[in-house]
């Protein structure tokens, strides 16, 4: 029992120092990469939950990203309702095209489905691209107003351009998706997805309808992809074409392996990793010349293959996968 | 209870089952002997709803399963344990058995899971242990096991001795017998090892290139020239 307490007290410092943070340490390019870092802590679970657990290889969830960022920035743009709306119709329209993305997975799988999914992401860059009239193209879409400020009292109000703002925001937007995962992955819901991707004919032979798994986990996925894609429209308030690429993709897919694929803390760990890395690298490439981030990034997925399966978790017993599961 | 009429199956242009007629009547434990290749495996896939066939018909109760898709058929309690112990090598033993009563929704599920801890003590042991990591013997146990935990009416064991050293074989076997004679469990047995199998059997059937090549009860059979020759070695 005092193990279980030691945990809670662990978690509870945990969660204090997190929204500390923006309390003392008050610069704001520090403060920019945590956010960037959180929207893909956000992403990368996303994408875990379909790949990880479920193992439905996607390799266009850049799409779902970029259709949340594109239709939140839209909506607030053109029709002018609140992005608070916008960021939760951002996430729905995205979990429309999960849906419509996980029907080829009834019949598809492995490297076929991977391919599928490039497709499907790739049609909608180019959609993106060349429907300038709606999304001005290449230039991509400027001006997306921010969160709207939050009036408590006459004259004090929150406004959300700030940094240290969005923080907190994204800050609680992840606290509840990494509990509707951490819930979703333990209940029985979580036990039949695992089932389908060891073995899809053997969870279909225990009465499992892997149609119906299929497309709530896509569903459930581009939902929580195409929030965070919202998020982050409203937060740098710039959407282009890129977002929906698939070196966005690959950057999660990344992510999510060097911290752990299968594993509710990976992505975490992996996002705030790789986000803070990439940006030190940054400065490599400017000394260099030389595009080497993506050089890098192969270079660590190779070694994660190779050496360390279940990612930077994985190196640490208690959050491991295999083994004592304690489940 | 079962009720398989003339069915015909094939992969591609390849015959497996060419004319198939079988019967398995409520509390029954029937063997189906032959050879590889004789088309066991594919009838039980097929009862499965897992391949279907281009002509005849599987009947169960009165319920038609050669239309019906696979997991609609498990929930009829049509309960598979396919060759190879297949377990889902990467959730623990205890997720595997409740995947087992997946289809369940009535309250016994606790009480059967004690029931096979009862059986398989070594499971209970390697509960929270990821099934991947078993022995061959534990995993075909766990196979089993999570096949009772679906609640069978009637319960398909493909080849569950395969492979195995004698000792753990024997267990499987004595294990087998008493789920059929103690839950009373219609079993259909699909095996090689002919003597053990059909010494336990209330009738079996013997598969020729697929086709149904002798049947009778299960000690009838044992003492016929032709299986003696074939299948028993003496």
């Amino acid at each position: 029992m005092s193990q279980d307490k030691y945990n809670k007290l662990w978690k509870a410092l945990g969660i204090a120092v997190l929204f500390a943070i923006p309390l003392v340490i008050s610069d704001r390019y520090f403060l920019h990469l945590m956010v960037m870092a959180g929207i893909f802590v956000m992403l990368t679970s996303s994408w875990n939950l379909l790949t990880g657990y479920a193992g439905q290889i996607n390799l266009g969830h850049a799409a779902f990203y970029g259709i949340g960022a594109y239709t939140s920035a839209l909506l607030v743009m053109k029709v002018g309702i609140s992005p608070w709306i916008g960021l939760f119709m951002g996430g729905f329209v995205s979990a429309f095209f999960g849906l419509l993305l996980g029907i080829p997975s009834i019949r598809l799988s492995g490297p076929y489905l991977a391919i599928t999914t490039i497709g499907f992401a790739e049609i909608l860059r180019l959609v993106a691209m060349n429907w300038v009239e709606l999304t001005r193209g290449s230039l991509g879409l400027y001006g997306i107003p921010p969160l709207t400020a939050i009036k408590l009292s006459p004259g004090f109000s929150i406004e959300f351009t700030s940094e240290r703002n969005f923080y907190y925001v994204l800050l609680i937007a992840i606290f509840l998706t990494l509990f509707c995962f951490k819930r979703l992955v333990q209940s029985e819901f979580g036990i039949t997805l695992k089932s389908m991707r060891d073995d899809e004919p053997g969870a279909e032979s225990i009465g499992v309808d892997t149609t119906r798994y299929k497309l709530a986990v896509f569903t459930i996925s581009a939902f929580f992809a195409g929030f965070a894609g919202a998020l982050f429209a409203h937060y740098q308030r710039l959407v282009s074409p890129d977002t929906l690429s698939l070196g966005e993709t690959f950057t999660i897919l990344t992510m999510t392996m060097l911290g752990g694929l299968g594993t509710l803390a990976g992505p975490v760990v992996g996002a705030i990793l790789l986000t803070f890395l990439s940006e030190g690298l940054r400065f490599v490439e400017d000394m260099v010349k030389l595009n080497v981030r993506m050089v890098i990034y192969g270079f660590l997925l190779i070694i994660t293959i190779l050496f360390m399966r279940e990612g930077v978790v994985g190196l640490f017993s208690h959050y491991r996968r295999s083994g004592d599961t304690g489940q | 209870m079962l009720s398989i009429e003339n069915i015909k199956v094939s992969y591609g242009k390849a015959m497996a089952i060419d004319g198939v007629s079988l019967k398995v009547e409520e509390g029954e434990l029937v063997t189906l002997l032959g050879s590889n290749g004789a088309g066991k495996s594919t009838l039980l896939k097929t009862i499965s709803g897992i391949l279907k066939p281009h002509t005849g018909t599987i009947r169960f109760d009165d319920q038609d399963l050669h239309t019906m898709p696979p997991h609609q058929i498990v929930r009829l309690g049509i309960i598979q344990v396919p060759e190879g112990r297949e377990v889902f090598p990467e959730l623990s033993v205890l997720e595997n058995l409740k995947m087992g009563a997946f289809t369940r929704k009535d309250s016994g599920v606790g009480k059967d899971l004690d029931f096979v801890f009862e059986l398989f003590p070594r499971l209970k042991e390697r509960r929270r242990q990821w099934a991947g990591t078993l022995s061959g013997g534990e995993a075909q146990m766990l196979a089993i096991a999570r096949g009772i935990l679906s609640a069978p009416k009637l319960f398909m064991l493909d080849e569950p001795s395969l492979g195995l050293a004698p000792v753990i074989r024997n267990d499987i076997f004595k294990v087998i017998r008493q789920i059929h004679q103690e839950r009373g469990i219609t079993i259909l047995l699909v095996e090689q090892n002919a003597k053990l199998a059909l010494g336990m059997s209330s009738r079996g059937y013997i598969l020729e290139n697929g086709k149904v090549g002798l049947e009778g009860k299960g000690a009838d059979l044992i003492n016929n020239e032709y299986v003696k020759k074939a299948y028993l070695g003496y």
